[in-house]
């Protein structure tokens, strides 16, 4: 099973994850679940458990001009950072990081960063234009790597 | 290596890590003697107590249970309570207990990732939780258990482990039907029990610093058990008041460089707030099994040493563990989740122990139960002087540190307050300036 998870908070473009996470909701892909979480530090650690693969969609402070999307290996972001949003304890880059030294990372997973201008989690409610663009491509990304992770199952080992 | 004496050394940490929020300290030292030292909090002011003002008190919990992630349980508790009073509503003794094992949820959530994720590292020479991780990876995964535990009582109560949403005036809008409810809860509690127990005797044994600070301990004090939701201020220095004589008792002020009010001891100065006040004020209430698990540990309480908080902490954690056994036990439902309330115009004021120390809510609503103003002083504001003053006295012993190993001695210190800078309003960048 892939857990497709939409992480974010309610402002502003910090938003974008859950947006996405909202439209997969409304047609879940075949064999995925999907969730929307706010923030959730550490405990994204405990969303992992019982999946194949994750997919994480988040919005993202990369530099990138706002609405450029990240797409990027789950294991590779374990030993990479990419600046993703977090106001609070561990933030989605060091719990995937602190899962992996716990074994706890599915064998499979990609991480959508979707990037946003540096202050936009804070000076708006509802996405920005360039933001909201993208997500229709951002959804549309998640289900090709669902496909793809429910299509070619992992070798049982 | 610059002499103390004739030279002026700046520290500036521009960033403050391993907190929750956003803050930096800047600390100016001019031939050996601080001559400015700021723990500045930089987080923009969220505007909470505005946003509240012509709300319904109904919403109060559910707006104050978005402040923060990691203690909401406490702002819905120190507003309900200070409704409740408002409003005369007598809560059933059945609904009293569930709110304190949603109170006991939060303790040990809260307490276990700082332990765990912040705190921990800094005593086993460890960058982050990351390396630790790498380093004793037991330890990590302990602290993962333990915290889940916790968030678990938090979703059952609150219908989510983040922001809940279950309480409400006059109890909670559902409530466990009965022991079976909560059997897997308590099956999970009982597991980690000997998690919280190992946590005590892992932390005791760090090699903490020993530094002893004329320090005012403050906290709530209850006759007849460890206080959470109720009770007196006391001070380890006499002071003994109401939670509705916060005002007679303690004052707050602005400073120039915190988006957070300070806060002082009327006539005197900064004090202590948080686990390692509760425990040295409470130690009587913690009960004699967890006066023989202190015993062991080597460390004494009551002790005026910052660096023991994360002792402190992990106590409260075995505590919160045991007492969240004792309420599932013992659980009968209430006759009706909530009690009905009519709302009436006057002012409410109500303290309880977040995690992090006494939480300060008051409230004036109109006849209608509209509110007209509302205060809200979290623990870690009414912390920030007290943070200045310990950073003042450990300021002489890193001026010929390497200004890494200033900083994180500087950060170490900090982190014993546990702050968090989103409540009070972020945190931490380290400039210190040496001339």
């Amino acid at each position: 099973m892939t857990r497709i998870i939409g992480i974010g908070s309610p402002f502003g473009d910090d938003a974008a994850g859950l947006e996405a996470a909202r439209r997969l909701a409304a047609t879940p892909p075949p064999g995925a679940e999907v969730i929307a979480v706010d923030r959730p530090g550490a405990t994204l650690i405990d969303l992992f458990e019982g999946a194949d693969a994750v997919i994480l969609i988040d919005a993202a402070h990369s530099g990138a001009r706002a609405g450029t999307i990240h797409d990027m290996d789950l294991h590779v972001l374990a030993s990479h950072t990419l600046e993703l949003i977090s106001s609070h304890d561990l933030g989605v880059a060091e719990a995937v990081q602190l899962a992996a030294r716990l074994g706890r990372l599915p064998a499979r997973g990609r991480v959508l960063g979707i990037a946003i201008a540096s202050h936009a989690a804070t000076q708006r409610t509802g996405l920005s234009t360039s933001v909201r663009a993208v997500i229709r491509g951002v959804v549309r990304r998640a289900r090709r790597w669902n496909q793809i992770f429910t299509a070619v199952p992992l070798a049982r080992r | 290596m610059p002499s103390n004496k004739a030279k002026t050394k700046t520290i500036h940490v521009g960033m403050l890590t391993r907190v929750e929020g956003e803050g930096a300290l800047h600390l100016t030292v001019e031939g050996g003697k601080v001559v400015d030292l700021r723990f500045e909090i930089f987080e923009p002011p969220r505007f909470f107590e505005a946003l509240l003002r012509g709300r319904h008190a109904r919403e109060a919990p559910d707006i104050t249970a978005r402040i923060c992630g990691i203690c909401p349980v406490a702002y819905q508790m120190s507003a309900l309570h200070a409704l409740e009073a408002l409003f005369h509503v007598a809560i059933d003794p059945a609904v009293r207990a569930l709110r304190r094992l949603y109170y006991c949820g939060e303790w040990i959530e809260s307490h276990a990732l700082h332990i765990h994720m912040l705190a921990a590292p800094d005593f086993l020479g460890c960058e982050s939780v990351i390396t630790l991780a790498e380093k004793d990876r037991p330890a990590v995964e302990r602290g993962l258990r333990i915290k889940k535990a916790g968030d678990n009582i938090i979703k059952l109560l609150g219908g989510r482990p983040v922001h809940p949403v279950g309480a409400c005036i006059g109890g909670f809008t559902r409530v466990p039907s009965g022991a079976a409810e909560l059997a897997v809860l308590h099956d999970e509690l009982a597991r980690i029990r000997a998690d919280a127990l190992a946590c005590v005797r892992w932390v005791a044994g760090f090699d903490l610093p020993d530094r002893h600070l004329d320090i005012e301990f403050v906290s709530l004090r209850h006759g007849n058990e460890y206080p959470m939701n109720e009770g007196r201020v006391v001070s380890s220095r006499g002071l003994d008041c109401a939670p509705a004589e916060f005002d007679d008792c303690f004052e707050e002020h602005q400073v120039p460089h915190s988006n957070a009010l300070h806060a002082k001891v009327k006539g005197r100065g900064p004090y202590f707030l948080g686990p390692l006040a509760r425990v040295n004020l409470n130690f009587d209430q913690l009960g004699p099994e967890i006066a023989g698990v202190v015993r062991e540990s080597g460390v004494s309480f009551p002790n005026s040493n910052p660096y023991t908080s994360i002792v402190a902490r992990a106590l409260e954690i075995l505590y919160a563990v045991d007492e969240a056994l004792r309420i599932i036990d013992a659980y009968e439902p209430p006759a009706t989740p909530a009690v009905e309330f009519t709302p009436r115009a006057g002012i409410g004021r109500a303290i309880t122990e977040a995690p992090r120390g006494m939480l300060y809510q008051a409230y004036e609503t109109d006849d209608r139960g509209l509110i007209r103003s509302a205060r809200i002083v979290p623990p870690t504001s009414q912390n920030q002087a007290q943070i200045e003053a310990d950073l003042r006295e450990l300021a002489p012993a890193i001026l010929s540190r390497s200004q890494a190993e200033a900083t994180h001695l500087c950060e170490t210190a900090i982190r014993n307050y546990d702050p968090c800078i989103s409540c009070a309003t972020h945190f931490l960048r380290l400039d210190i300036v040496q001339r």
